[in-house]
């Protein structure tokens, strides 16, 4: 056996999963660069046009009041997660009866099918039977129209997500707190420190790597968003609830603006590559 | 001790607290099963079934005037779900292998490209896809679905069995060099086998990955393919949305998810992180 055969061998174990991912991933986002370049419809097309894609965009008015839908999507979900998430994990990080039993359940949403998520909320929204409005009812707050009115839909969305990812950030927090030494935490009573002298000096700084992996997540995930979307509001009323993803399937498949749908694409696109970008040079420089 | 008392009864309506917002909406769509679409159709709304009613389980499972049966669709899933994650799974075995057991130069550069896959939101390449696989007559196929979920699952898999891969100490394995073995032979016959409990963990989340996907199957599926999503949200798209069918179909649909995630819930810190956090 030569050596220069035996350094070939990594490249022939690799190759079946490059070739996948150049067909299915490469070529065809290839192949959208192109699309945005050409005017194309359900029924005609491609026509070459140049950039003229490019330039619809900044005369869209619903490109950018998706993509501010968008960015208080992301921005509320993860700070709401974020805060709900730590805080259960702090709340629950002692030991107590029947844990065993509770954490599980606690993980059960973030792994349910999101379309059913989606209907279940269908149900318990409902402005005029769903019970959600009648609990509220005792606190004297009547008959929102949670799905159906351009105040509450994009809210409603909001608190569907969390409902749904508060328990990722949970879940990962409590790893990352069950990986801080004990010593430390009893060099820091020793030294008199207070609950949240500790939780700033110590705990904190442990959960950064954990904190930044959610980050990153959470926020690719969340630029993704459109299962509950489509099932629970349809984007509306009016675009108050469609972010750009959503923007981008109803512009492709449902006005079969398919050429300029690439164009919205891509952009978000490039939207979610800056802050992942960003997540994961900070993860890897540690 | 009145203190520890006081305290600890804040700690349990907490507790209880969280779990009635984790779980009423379970509560919610079991009841809702089990009642006559005109009892869900009532205010103050009904919080606990008159009689068993289980008209909506028959339509779920057998179709009704104005549904199809849930279950063709569920079958589908599982076909798309389990064939895709065989396939995941030999191509992302030889990959992690190759990313796990060699040190060649540009190791870590292809790891992050496949992993970048995970970046991409699916609206930004599903268009594509639509024209690919039509002009492949896989439109409204089950193979289509299959080769599609592949860009989901491939890049999820690799990572988290390198991470597998690397847990087995390398002196087992170089023991095996020792005794005459290639590399390869050496991982078939040790890593390989050690990392199993790992492998199945990300069968079973690739299944679910697939189980749960819902834009490529809306958009790459009409008739004979649709999987479990998209046929359940025909459901709102009706007009007066048929509430108890609904609910009875999304209660079977969810069924093999729950008793997958049952599987794998130890490992969850670290399938949902793709192997970066171990828990």
């Amino acid at each position: 056996m030569g050596k220069r055969r035996e350094s070939l061998h990594p490249y022939i174990f690799l190759s079946p999963a490059l070739a996948v991912i150049f067909l299915l991933a490469i070529y065809p986002f290839a192949f959208m660069i192109y699309i945005t370049f050409n005017s194309l419809t359900a029924t005609t097309g491609p026509d070459f046009i140049g950039l003229a894609n490019y330039f619809r965009i900044p005369t869209d008015k619903l490109f950018w009041d998706t993509l501010r839908v968008t960015l208080i999507f992301v921005g509320s979900t993860l700070a709401i997660e974020l805060a709900l998430g730590i805080g259960l994990a702090l709340l629950l990080e002692r030991r107590f009866k029947g844990k065993r039993i509770i954490l599980p359940i606690i993980y059960i949403p973030m792994i349910i099918t999101p379309v059913a998520i989606g209907l279940t909320y269908r149900m318990l929204l409902d402005a005029v039977f769903g019970p959600v409005n009648y609990f509220l009812s005792f606190f004297g707050v009547r008959d929102i129209e949670w799905v159906a009115s351009t105040r509450y839909s994009l809210l409603s969305i909001i608190l569907i997500d969390v409902w749904q990812w508060t328990p990722f950030v949970f879940l990962i927090v409590s790893a990352g707190l069950q990986s801080i030494p004990a010593e430390n935490i009893e060099a820091s009573l020793l030294d008199g420190a207070s609950y949240w002298q500790r939780l700033r000096y110590i705990t904190f700084d442990f959960l950064k790597p954990y904190l930044l992996v959610i980050l990153l997540i959470r926020t690719i995930d969340a630029f993704k968003f459109i299962d509950i979307i489509y099932t629970v509001t349809g984007g509306g009323p009016g675009t108050s609830s469609t972010t750009l993803s959503f923007y981008g399937y109803i512009v492709a498949f449902v006005r079969w603006d398919v050429g300029y749908a690439a164009t919205v694409s891509l952009i978000l696109f490039f939207i979610v590559l800056i802050p992942s970008i960003l997540f994961i040079r900070i993860l890897s420089r540690r | 001790m009145a203190e520890a008392l006081h305290k600890r009864v804040l700690f349990t309506i907490g507790l209880v607290t969280i779990l009635i917002f984790l779980l009423f909406p379970f509560y919610w769509l079991i009841i809702t099963s089990f009642k006559p679409d005109a009892l869900s159709l009532t205010y103050p709304p009904k919080f606990l079934p008159s009689d068993l009613y289980l008209e909506n389980y028959n339509i779920a499972l057998f179709g009704g005037k104005f549904h199809l049966p849930v279950i063709p669709n569920i079958v589908n899933s599982f076909i798309v779900g389990f064939s895709n994650m065989a396939l995941v799974l030999v191509i992302s075995i030889f990959a992690a292998f190759a990313l796990s057991k060699y040190n060649f130069r540009a190791r870590n550069n292809f790891a992050f490209f496949i992993l970048s896959q995970r970046i991409l939101p699916p609206i930004s390449i599903i268009i594509p896809y639509y024209v690919i696989m039509s002009s492949l007559g896989l439109l409204d196929t089950l193979l289509g679905l299959i080769l599609t979920y592949l860009l989901i699952n491939l890049p999820f898999s690799v990572w988290m069995l390198i991470t597998y891969f690397n847990d087995i100490p390398k002196e087992i394995e170089e023991a095996a060099w020792v005794d005459g073995c290639s590399k390869f032979s050496a991982f078939l016959r040790i890593t390989l086998p050690l990392s199993i409990p790992g492998i199945i963990v990300v069968a079973i989340f690739s299944v679910i990955n697939s189980y749960n996907e819902f834009l490529f199957a809306l958009i790459l599926t009409g008739s004979r393919a649709v999987t479990l999503p998209p046929a359940l949200s025909t459901f709102i798209t009706i007009k007066g949305i048929l509430w108890g069918q609904m609910a009875a179909s999304t209660i079977l649909g969810i069924l093999p998810v729950i008793v997958f995630a049952m599987l794998v819930q130890k490992h969850l810190v670290r399938v949902m992180t793709l192997g970066a956090l171990k828990g």
